[in-house]
């Protein structure tokens, strides 16, 4: 029965976000899931989760966003997050180069664990807003992404809201459920009207990106 | 009122066509309308033919009548008559109509032709007009106003005043058409004046007979001599009475209408609750029901419950049936659910979805009937239950087919595989709370109608239910949880390994309960118990491998730690090393706080190292070089110990004190040792101990210290031949090699060459201080036999200092 009765079926997919301490996972997923930002810093403590409806494509799956610590302490929980995720989102701070150095150990984990085909690997250079105090070139972490072999490599800014949205979108075209051309829209009604789905498939932030899709 | 007649008034020369016309509805007779007035003046028509008449107002009617006549034909001889159509031209009296003549030929022709048509029109007028001047006619007045009515219904009428007037056959039919729509207007009048008096007639009968009683009642009582004041006051009463029962009845009629309405269900409603699907009209009469038992339970306060408690039993008989459909609707959503899960993947529901709604609605309703509800929590926790179970057990079948990634133990990484595990385990709890809470958030519920008792008792229980639900749901799957954990704890005895289990854990619990595990249930207690246990073999190992030591194990001649002891700091600190990294001491409190550092550290220095020392040294106490040795040993295990956890000062926060101080004690011993050892051979030692046993030569400060050893002099070693036959070939022998020799002996077996310079300079300070003391003694001694005592102790103390090294 497919009914109403017994709800719509939902395909859930499971995102892991890795980095190095405080380079903005927290708030790349604060953005995503609630528009804001913080300017607080707060480390996370363990993992944290969260997880959202988001609609794309006349499509609705259910991402559940793993938020990883990037304290030293906590790196043994990781790999058994990774284990078993579906997009893996490697986090860099461009204004810090070691944050960037270290994306080699964090995809080398995402690979022991996954292997190379059976996960979307994403790296992205947060903080980009900071041109000031940027370290790492554009082409710089393109390059690294092509090296190792990532899907999806964009710049955003989590405080300034850029290109948040276009990341969740790409991946979202990456998944299963957007790759089968003759997948039945799960839903008739429009769900981005409904308040516990985000809408991905206006471009909200239609600031020109630059990035490239390896 | 009166019909006007132009019956008469018709085409002279068609009397055939007459029978043909309509016959005239027959005259209304009212008696009181006056009848037809006769004419007895014959009147006769003014010639049409054009006549001068002079410009005056005299004359007669006649005169006048032909004035006007000829005055008119006149206007309208110079009229142009083209515009008229055939229609509306004269009929000319032949039957003919002149279609293309006009006015005046038409006048010519009639005149020419005078028929009995014009006899009897002119009769007619005469009638009417000659009448006009008689008393007993109809007034100008009321003529007037007849004419005004029929202008004025004009329309209603269709009435044409030219066709009217026309002499031909059309102007008879017109006015008989006016008269028939005059009389049926009038009847219809008439007809409708008696409707609107019928009913007052029919009232005025109906009330005669009554009013004419009530009219001989009064004349009786007004007139009638045999009624009493006594008796009239009496009925008065009793019609007051009478009235105000008769109002009491009324009100107590209104009163029960209302209770009906309000306290019984109507046959639709009856019908909705058995027959309808469990939806809104449905839950409107669960809500008049619960108005309905809310209502009754004031009936129950009467003098007589009796009503009050039929109603109760009636509606709580009817509720009970409610609440059977709803629980049955609820076990079969959840079954859909569940078997649509189970086919289809997993199941969402938008926060608006109407089934979502109408299922959060029962859930409201059903918390009403506690038993059943409570059936149906156990439904949904069985049903979750064991989805949450096959899933966490799925994660341990390794089928190849399945291109699955079970979660495998691994030998060497016990850690990983309690990760891995607690790590599902994060991910079913946050699943099903997730799941709880889509389904069991009943806060932001709006539910129109619901009585508030039902939000307002309930409430609270509601708006936990979800967390509660998730609770329950993960019961059934502690077990298996806690078994595939507590294998990997029970068989590992790595102290190291422990800690990190016991962190994971602590961990996981403030995870799980930041999700909604409760800190106070039993999944927590028993995780709790695991990491207690974890806790615990941390310190049995620790203290394990502080046991263990082997007692065949020898001590080698380098009088280097044991194996045991420093297997045993190793993972000690390592565990010291975790703690700090853990960040704080918050995150470690119970390591920190409890006797652990006073387990692993002070038992290991007050206790296990002691009685290693006497297992191993056992002639210590009597031989000094056995003695030498074992403090040797001592101050190299006390000093790997220190050095080993010199990088957690502030973990330790002084706990290390102790073993600093065993240390400080031993090298202290060592050095009272040595310094006998080098006195020994330096043939001086007796000498030292007289000098000691007198004032300790350490205290020694000053000129006036001296004086306290002059009574040795009394003692015979003190002679100067015996002196120098103790002291000369020995010192002169062994000083200059002696520096040497001691630190060759003590480097080669303290490990720490810090505490061995600190340990040989002390011992050449003793001496130093000793061999100058001796020689000022023996020089205030004997004060003449100063050579002698300086070819004895033939070293000056600056020759001696710079010899043995002391600065």
């Amino acid at each position: 029965m497919t009914g109403s009765r017994t709800g719509k079926s939902l395909t859930k997919y499971k995102i892991v976000f890795l980095g190095e301490q405080g380079v903005g996972k927290t708030s790349l997923i604060t953005r995503f899931m609630y528009d804001t930002f913080d300017d607080h810093y707060q480390a996370t403590i363990g993992i944290d989760f969260l997880s959202k409806t988001m609609y794309l494509d006349d499509k609705t799956i259910r991402l559940q966003l793993w938020d990883t610590a990037g304290q030293e302490r906590f790196r043994s929980l990781i790999p058994s997050y990774i284990r078993d995720s579906h997009v893996a989102i490697v986090v860099y701070d461009v204004t810090n180069k070691k944050s960037f150095e270290y994306i080699d150990k964090w995809v080398e984990d995402v690979k022991s664990e996954r292997g190379e085909e059976n996960v979307v690997l994403c790296i992205v250079g947060n903080k980009n807003d900071l041109a000031d105090e940027r370290q790492v070139s554009t082409e710089e972490g393109e390059r690294k992404a092509q090296v190792l072999n990532a899907k999806i490599f964009i710049e955003t800014s989590t405080k300034a809201g850029f290109n948040v949205k276009n990341l969740f979108r790409k991946i979202a075209k990456t998944l299963p459920e957007f790759q089968k051309s003759d997948t039945v829209p799960l839903d008739d009604k429009f769900p981005a009207n409904k308040p516990d789905v985000i809408d991905i498939t206006t471009n909200n932030d239609d600031e020109e990106q630059t990035s490239c899709q390896c | 009122m009166d019909f006007l007649d132009y019956q008469t008034y018709a085409l002279g020369d068609s009397s055939e066509n007459d029978n043909q016309l309509p016959e005239p509805a027959s005259r209304l007779k009212f008696q009181s309308q006056r009848s037809f007035v006769e004419l007895d003046k014959p009147f006769t028509l003014p010639s049409s033919k054009p006549t001068e008449f002079i410009n005056d107002n005299n004359g007669t009617l006649q005169e006048k009548m032909q004035r006007y006549a000829s005055m008119s034909l006149d206007q309208l001889g110079s009229a142009a008559t083209s515009l008229l159509t055939g229609a509306d031209l004269p009929v000319p009296f032949g039957g003919a109509l002149p279609r293309d003549g006009n006015l005046k030929q038409l006048l010519e022709s009639s005149d020419s032709t005078p028929n009995s048509a014009d006899s009897l029109l002119s009769k007619k007028l005469s009638r009417v007009l000659g009448a006009h001047g008689r008393p007993s006619s109809i007034s100008a007045a009321q003529l007037e106003k007849s004419f005004m009515i029929l202008e004025d219904n004009r329309e209603n009428l269709n009435f044409h005043s030219q066709a009217i007037t026309r002499p031909d056959f059309v102007g008879s039919l017109a006015r008989k058409s006016l008269r028939s729509a005059l009389e049926n207007e009038l009847l219809r009048s008439h007809l409708t004046l008696i409707e609107d008096i019928q009913p007052i007639v029919g009232r005025i009968k109906r009330l005669t007979p009554p009013i004419t009683t009530i009219k001989h009642i009064s004349d009786e009582i007004l007139h009638g001599s045999s009624c009493n004041k006594k008796d009239s006051a009496l009925n008065m009463e009793g019609i007051y009475a009478l009235r105000k029962k008769m109002k009491e009845l009324q009100l107590q009629k209104q009163l029960l209408s209302i209770i009906r309405e309000k306290l019984t269900l109507t046959q639709v409603e009856e019908e909705a609750l058995i027959n309808a699907p469990i939806d809104t009209d449905f839950f409107e009469v669960v809500n008049k029901l619960m108005r309905i038992k809310e209502t009754s339970s004031h009936l129950l306060a009467l003098e007589n419950p009796k009503a009050g408690q039929s109603l109760l039993q009636q509606t709580n008989m009817k509720l009970s049936g409610a609440s059977k459909r709803i629980y049955n609707y609820l076990i079969n959503f959840f079954y859909d659910l569940q078997s649509a899960s189970k086919t289809f993947g997993e199941r969402a529901f938008a926060s608006d979805d109407r089934s979502l709604i109408n299922f959060q609605k029962s859930m409201i309703y059903m918390s009403n009937d506690l038993p059943l509800f409570n059936e149906v929590l156990k439904k949904i926790v069985r049903l979750r239950s064991q989805r949450v179970l096959d899933d966490f057990l799925s994660q341990f079948d390794v089928d190849p087919s399945k291109n699955s990634r079970p979660i495998v133990m691994s030998a060497h990484d016990p850690v990983r595989y309690l990760g891995d595990v607690l790590a599902h385990v994060h991910s079913l709890i946050v699943d099903e709370a997730d799941f709880m809470n889509s389904m069991f958030k009943f806060q932001d519920l709006k539910i129109e109608g619901t009585p508030k008792s039902v939000l307002q008792e309930n409430g609270d229980y509601l708006n936990g239910l979800g967390t509660n639900l998730l609770n329950e749901t993960f019961k059934p799957a502690e077990n298996s949880i806690r078994i595939r954990l507590e294998q990997i704890i029970r068989f590992e005895d790595d102290p190291s390994i422990n800690f990190d289990i016991c962190e994971l854990l602590k961990l996981y619990q403030m995870m799980f309960i930041k999700y909604g595990i409760d800190p106070e249930g039993s999944f927590i207690r028993q995780l709790n118990t695991l990491k207690n246990n974890s806790g615990d073999k941390v310190m049995s190992g620790l203290l394990t491998l502080m046991n263990e030591h082997v007692p065949e194990e020898k001590i080698g001649l380098e009088l280097l730690p044991s194996d045991w002891l420093l297997n045993y700091m190793t993972n000690l600190c390592k565990i010291l090393s975790k703690i700090e990294k853990s960040g704080n001491a918050e995150t470690s409190n119970y390591l920190i706080e409890s006797d652990f550092l006073q387990k692993t550290l002070d038992t290991l220095i007050i206790e296990r190292l002691p009685q290693y020392y006497q297992t191993h040294f056992p002639l210590a106490k009597k031989d000094k070089e056995e003695k030498v040795k074992l403090l040797i040993f001592e101050i190299n295990s006390l000093d790997l110990i220190l050095t080993r956890l010199l990088p957690f000062g502030l973990i330790l926060d002084g706990h290390e004190s102790g073993c600093r101080k065993e240390l400080q004690n031993a090298i202290k011993t060592l050095v009272t040792l040595e310094s006998g050892v080098l006195l020994e051979r330096l043939g001086m030692d007796i000498y030292s101990n007289l000098l000691n046993m007198i004032f300790p030569i350490d205290s020694v400060e000053d000129e006036l210290d001296y004086d306290m050893y002059l009574p040795v002099s009394e003692n015979p070693i003190m002679k100067i031949e015996t002196i120098r036959a103790n002291v000369y070939d020995k010192l002169n022998g062994n000083l200059p090699n002696l520096n040497s020799d001691v630190q060759d002996a003590l480097v080669l077996n303290v490990v720490s060459p810090t505490i061995a310079d600190e340990i040989a300079n002390s011992c050449f300070k003793n001496l130093s201080k000793f061999y100058k003391v001796f020689r000022e003694t023996l020089v205030r001694l004997y004060p003449n036999s100063i050579d002698d005592i300086f070819s004895i102790l033939n070293f000056t103390s600056e020759d001696f200092d710079t010899i043995v090294g002391v600065v």
